[in-house]
């Protein structure tokens, strides 16, 4: 880690900065997505779809 | 995020370094000590919620009210559901995540680190919250685990503290699952291919896209709960125009892939532990995977069978009842690829291999009888009796929570550096094993028979079997405390571990030293030792 930390603007820097912004985009997805399935049951249930 | 990973150590060069006292554990974002705190945490709430069990079977011990008025006695079952579901197993499964998921695909640490502390933190407030409960006025939740309205909207004060505990468990989770997934999709070492994975981080894969699906449809249930009982909505209540019937349904599109939140990652454990004293690769790694996959994507598409008895077409009942069998499919090719991972091995019964082995027994027998279950006009009969606590204590107990020892067993040595005492194991697995049949079993008998389940009191025709079940629940309960004992015993004064403690053992974790150092990989594996690792 050491090596990873003192390597900034290096290529394996830049490695380390695309991960961070890889990590960062999923998690956000992957936020949505929950949020989405939350207020989506909501909304059906306000709209009545219902058996 | 590679930077937070980074973040607390940019001003220090010795990587070992860990911060001390109170503020390692409140300030924790190695992997390493949130998954003890979250395996702390499940074991205590394995206990209180074992406490609330013991409660529940004094007072089924005879027929009559013998110690608890009946509110209190449903606060028992209602709660002790909640406790083992949200504060026991699942907790448990994402503290052995956050120990085994970086050091198998050869990560320094979880992807999201402060998040990884901010999602355990949430919990013991939320327990604290829904324990809360019982000090207000109308005492606990007591109407199920379920949440049915409109009995649930009858609750005291306690109502939205309950509301509030579960959104926050949710919360927990789903941030829980977003780390497991982010973690193993961007972490894993260059040349561990997804394939290459062990299959606790496969199933641990699959399990946490269920949670993010399905944990907001509980949210939102509970919200449509709360807005019913406060702000004058009515989405389940008949009287304004809305339909009770839609809550089932809502909560069972959680409930049931729920279940096999509960129960994924155990296979993904017992198909390490199996192949590891077999001294044999898992048969059909593949096929495992594809297995998983599809077990988690018929499980949306049952959830009805829950609710036979509410009235539904025909057609209705037949789908969720060819639906649910379809998921025999998928779970029998697991249980012949262990049979055929055993066939011809040179097996040892070292402690996780039993509790392995009875996994792939007791765990099977659920596996019947949700078959029966899932039968529409015998459902007709079973349902809400003791056949149904029957089978699904089957697959909780001897399944997901002797995976979870299994799990302690079997990785113990290398978080800890020491062994544990092998006859002091087994003796726990015995006790275990002999306890949980005897506690379960004879509830098939009494449901068949057609007791109701969720009742303090019962006619005498159920008298003799319950007797015998309370018993097995003491024995049963009380061997837990071996279990502590075994693992505080090890932790103490085992005797030292080697690197690798089982010789069939394969995996990443492995590879590392014995006990794991506090940053997992910090350089990479060479792709020698992950091709070592890798050989499933
Ligand atoms: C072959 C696989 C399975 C089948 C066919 C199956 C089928 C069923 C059916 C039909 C019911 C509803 C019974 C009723 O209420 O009348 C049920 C209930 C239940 N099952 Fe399963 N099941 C299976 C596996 C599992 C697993 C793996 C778990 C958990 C690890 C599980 C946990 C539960 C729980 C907790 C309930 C009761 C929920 C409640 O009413 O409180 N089942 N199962
Ligand atoms: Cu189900």
């Amino acid at each position: 880690m050491a090596e990873r930390m003192g390597s900034e603007g290096t290529a394996a820097g830049q490695d380390d900065r695309d991960r961070a912004r890889r990590v960062r985009r999923n998690a956000i997805v992957l936020g949505l997505v929950a949020l989405a399935f939350y207020v989506g049951f909501i909304l059906m249930a306000v709209t009545g779809v219902r058996g | 995020m590679a930077n937070t990973i980074h973040a607390d150590h940019a001003h220090d060069h010795d990587h070992d370094h860990k911060p001390h006292g109170l503020k390692r554990w409140l300030f924790a974002t190695n992997h390493k000590d949130i998954g003890t705190m979250y395996l702390v945490f499940a074991l205590v709430m394995f206990f209180m919620g074992g406490a609330m069990a013991l409660v529940i079977r004094a007072e089924l011990f005879q027929p009559g009210l013998q110690f608890v008025d009946p509110q209190f006695f449903n606060s028992m079952t209602t709660v002790h559901a909640l406790l083992m579901i949200f504060g026991g197993v699942m907790p448990a499964w994402t503290g052995l995540a956050n120990w085994m998921i970086p050091m198998q695909v050869g990560a320094p640490d979880m992807a999201l680190p402060r998040l990884n502390n901010f999602s355990f933190w949430i919990l013991p407030f939320a327990f604290t919250l829904l324990l809360l409960t019982f000090v207000v006025p109308g005492g606990a939740p007591a109407g199920g685990w379920t949440l049915y309205p409109p009995l649930v909207l009858q609750m005291g004060d306690g109502f939205p503290l309950m509301i509030f505990a579960i959104h926050l468990m949710g919360a927990s989770s789903i941030l829980g699952a977003i780390n497991v997934i982010v973690t193993i999709m961007n972490m894993r070492a260059p040349g561990m291919g997804l394939l290459n994975m062990p299959l606790f981080c496969w199933t641990w894969l699959i399990t946490a896209y269920l949670l993010i699906a399905v944990m907001p449809v509980l949210a939102g249930a509970v919200t449509m709960l709360l807005t019913d009982h406060f702000f004058g909505t009515s989405f389940f209540s008949a009287a304004g125009g809305g339909d009770p019937v839609m809550f089932q349904h809502i909560f069972w599109f959680f409930g049931h892939p729920e279940v096999y939140i509960l129960i994924l990652p155990a296979f993904g454990i017992v198909s390490e532990i199996i192949p590891a004293f077999s001294r044999k690769p898992l048969f059909g790694y593949e096929t495992m995977v594809y297995a998983s996959a599809s077990i988690a994507f018929l499980s949306f598409i049952v959830w009805a069978h829950h609710m036979f008895t509410v009235g539904m077409p025909l057609a209705g009942q037949l789908f969720f009842m060819l639906s649910t069998m379809l998921i025999a499919v998928p779970t029998g090719v697991k249980v012949f690829n262990w049979c055929a991972t055993m066939w011809k091995g040179s097996i040892t019964f070292e402690t996780p291999m039993l509790f392995a082995i009875a996994f792939l027994f007791l765990f099977t027998i659920g596996g019947f009888s949700g078959l029966m279950l899932a039968v529409v006009p015998a459902d007709f009969q079973y349902h809400d009796t003791y056949f149904v606590v029957a089978h699904f204590h089957y697959v909780l107990v001897p399944g997901a929570v002797f995976a979870i020892m299994a799990g302690v067993y079997y990785w113990l040595p290398k978080w800890t550096g020491r062994m544990y005492d092998e006859k002091l194991g087994k003796a726990h697995f015995w006790c275990s094993t002999i306890g949980v049949n005897v506690l379960f079993f004879p509830q098939h008998f009494l449901g068949l028979a057609g007791m109701p389940r969720r009742i303090p009191d019962y006619s005498t025709q159920f008298a003799d079997w319950n007797m015998v079940s309370s018993v097995g629940a003491f024995i049963f309960g009380f061997s837990q405390l071996l279990f502590v004992a075994v693992v505080w015993k090890a932790a103490r004064s085992g005797a030292p571990a080697p690197q690798r403690p089982w010789e069939g053992a394969h995996g990443l974790e492995w590879e590392l030293p014995t006990p794991a150092p506090y940053h997992s990989w910090e350089t990479p594996p060479p792709p020698s030792v992950i091709a070592r690792g890798a050989e499933h």
